[in-house]
């Protein structure tokens, strides 16, 4: 460095400043983000130009951006006509360029016996003698262009008069750096708006006071307010009315979701029911509401977004309806058929021949079976539409295990499969759960191992404490299931290949309802099995805590 | 046979196939019955006859079955009427209301003839098969 200031330039007293060596295109783009290429001329730099000329008395000052094709004039003191007004120029005329590719100060008191600038127009058009520019460098050490000082008769530069150009040249650059920093921060906002104005949920924010300060377009639409100059946010509470989602208990304005926000409350999904006032039109809501707090703990106010919900309970509410007269109009049928078959065979069973008999029989057994797989298909119905109850209570464990293996005794024994039960003596006499719906796990998993388990071989309902958690399972000496089609048998309507090629009854429905159910009692269902010598399914339940509450149940330990 | 009365009691399903099973039950286990076909019915069937049960679906048509219950709950002249509720197991907050509205038992649909004639038994506490 000191060798090419020697060639062309005074020995700079200052320290010398490093060329930033980074790439031309990332400099372009700095110096197109700072909106100034084009900009008219603006007092804030025009000050600066000024009293570069009046503090060391030189007749031309200028701030020059230089981009790869024109050296720009952001401002401009005795400079004069023509360029004054066009405020750009060549290249040709440029010796500040030479800062720029440099990324050092250019300095000479006589730009004719300077070999690098004695060829420049500038020097036999414009009679720039005198020359010294130093380089207008970004935070990010990019060099934008220059700050210089020209005079038209030869000029030895002191070192107080190239000081007082550098601090003013730092002036500069802070002023042009404030100016790309309000840009970042405008179009991060801009980004930031449109995020939130193309959200479906209705998006409102109040300041610290609770005064409405932010809204978004689903705001308006979902309340059917007033567009254009109607929406004053300021008069929100004139237009809409929240209530509890009784849809009768009107919030006051402490209970209000964006209140209890402001309080340093989450308000997650809560369900609400608003009313516009104008229409008294309501419409059901999931509200969700949080504090703004910025790392430091300095409160800002709070957020809140609403989702309308009103298309989709209603929706869920006519599959519900529609489960339940599905549900009857399959069974009652099939209850008369039931009922009146086991009437005629008190009445007139007698009087039947022994065909006559089995017949009856058969068709007992047949309805029955179209009962269960009415049952499973309305409950597969139910879980899918996240609808399924289950009754949580006290459930014995003991009584759940012999239950099972006493109502599976009969079948077992015509397999010549024999059935027992294993209980530890360390299991709880009780677990929560649905008595029912935990029984359902156990005979579906009996049916399945009696379907699979060949005469002569055997079945063991067992319950043991493993890890703290009750693990209820069923393991038969069966044909067992092969690994590749282990991970896919919990899915609705997935059957073995056994049972296919079997031709083994059911419909693929039975372990997806375990799973559902164990899930639904925060517990897992797996299975161990190596084909030829049987499988075991395992369920897992939490030995005492509370089970996963039922839908409804879920809602209001949300709300309270 | 005894000169004690034989206990009346009312049934009420709009599905009359299912009516004439549960018909059929109780007149086997010994009981006078009195059947009505929807909730209407019903309820001026237990205010001209008094029976001593009332088996009451709850879907009906007219008066569901919750009504009828209410109505008789209401009247202080009806004070002592068992009721046993007959619901859908669809429908599981049935139960609930039921009892919150004073309904004595309730049988699930669907129901075997054991459990029924257990459940009639118990309300009127003493076995007549």
């Amino acid at each position: 460095v000191p060798e090419r200031e020697d060639r062309y330039t005074r020995a700079d007293a200052a320290p010398a400043l490093i060329a930033p060596g980074l790439d031309e295109a990332e400099r372009l783009a700095a110096l197109q983000e700072t909106a100034l290429l084009d900009a008219p001329a603006e007092e804030a730099f025009d000050r600066f130009t000024r009293l570069e000329s009046r503090l060391i008395n030189v007749p031309i000052a200028a701030i020059n951006l230089i981009t790869d094709e024109r050296q720009v004039l952001l401002s401009e003191c005795g400079i004069g006509e023509p360029w004054g007004s066009r405020r750009q120029m060549p290249l040709s005329y440029s010796f500040c360029q030479h800062v720029v590719s440099s990324g050092a100060p250019v300095v000479t008191a006589d730009a004719r016996t300077n070999p690098l600038l004695h060829d420049n127009l500038a020097v036999s058009e414009l009679d720039v003698i005198a020359y010294a520019g130093v380089p207008l460098f970004t935070a990010e050490r990019q060099v934008l262009g220059a700050f210089c000082i020209t005079q038209p008769e030869p000029r030895e530069w002191t070192n107080a008069e190239l000081e007082v150009l550098r601090d003013l040249a730092a002036a500069v650059m802070s002023e042009i750096e404030l100016r790309v920093t309000r840009a970042r921060f405008a179009a991060q906002r801009t980004f930031l708006t449109g995020v939130i104005e193309n959200l479906h949920d209705a998006v409102y924010a109040v300041d610290p006071s609770g005064t409405p300060v932010l809204k978004n377009e689903a705001l308006y639409v979902m309340q059917g307010l007033p567009q254009g100059q109607a929406r004053d946010l300021q008069r929100y509470h004139d237009w809409v009315r929240i209530y509890e989602a009784d849809g009768t208990t009107e919030l006051t304005m402490g209970t209000s979701p964006i209140y209890r926000a402001l309080h340093g409350e989450r308000v997650v999904r809560e369900p609400f029911v608003i009313v516009l006032h104008g229409s008294g039109i309501r419409r059901e809501v999931e509200i969700s509401s949080a504090p703004i707090v910025t790392p430091e703990g300095v409160h800002l106010g709070a957020v809140s977004a609403s989702r309308d919900v009103t298309a989709a309970r209603a929706a869920e509410r006519a599959r519900e309806e529609f489960f339940a007269l599905v549900s009857h109009e399959l069974r009652t049928p099939l209850a008369a058929i039931t009922g009146y078959l086991e009437m005629l065979e008190e009445v007139d069973g007698e009087r039947l021949s022994d065909d006559g008999r089995d017949f009856l029989r058969i068709l007992d057994r047949n309805s029955q079976r179209l009962l269960r797989v009415i049952g499973d298909l309305l409950f597969a119905a139910q879980i899918e539409a996240g609808t399924m109850h289950l009754v949580v209570q006290d459930v014995g464990l003991r009584e759940l295990v012999t239950d099972t293996v006493t109502s599976a005794g009969p079948r077992a024994a015509g397999l010549d499969v024999s059935l027992t039960s294993q209980v530890s003596d360390d299991v709880p006499e009780t677990i929560r759960g649905d008595p029912g719906r935990l029984a359902q796990v156990l005979d579906n998993l009996v049916s399945n191992a009696l379907k699979f388990t060949p005469a002569g071989g055997s079945i063991e309902v067992g319950a043991h404490i493993v890890d703290g958690s009750v693990r209820l399972t069923v393991t038969d000496t069966g044909i067992g299931i092969p690994a590749e089609e282990q991970p896919r048998l919990f899915e609705r309507f997935e059957r073995a290949r056994a049972a296919t090629e079997g031709a083994v009854q059911g419909v693929g429905l039975g372990l997806a309802i375990c799973r559902a159910i164990v899930e639904g009692h925060d517990g897992r269902i797996s299975l161990e099995s190596a084909p030829g010598e049987g499988t075991t399914f395992i369920v897992e339940l939490p030995a005492r805590q509370a089970p996963g509450a039922a839908p409804d149940e879920a809602k209001e330990a949300h709300a309270s | 046979m005894t000169a004690e009365k034989v206990p009346l009691v009312l049934v009420a399903d709009d599905e009359s196939d299912l009516l004439g099973i549960v018909t059929f039950r109780l007149q086997r286990a010994g009981y006078d019955i009195v059947t009505a076909s929807d909730g209407a019915e019903a309820l001026a069937l237990t205010r001209e006859r008094r029976p001593e049960l009332c088996l009451l679906d709850m879907m009906m048509p007219k008066l569901s079955g919750m009504e009828v219950l209410r109505e008789i709950r209401a009247d202080p002249e009806l004070a002592g009427t068992r009721v046993i509720m007959l619901t859908a197991r669809a429908l599981e907050g049935d139960v609930q209301r039921s009892f919150e509205a004073g309904v004595d038992d309730y049988l699930t649909k669907p129901f075997s003839p054991q459990e029924l004639i257990a459940r009639v038994t118990a309300q009127l506490g003493r076995s007549r098969a």
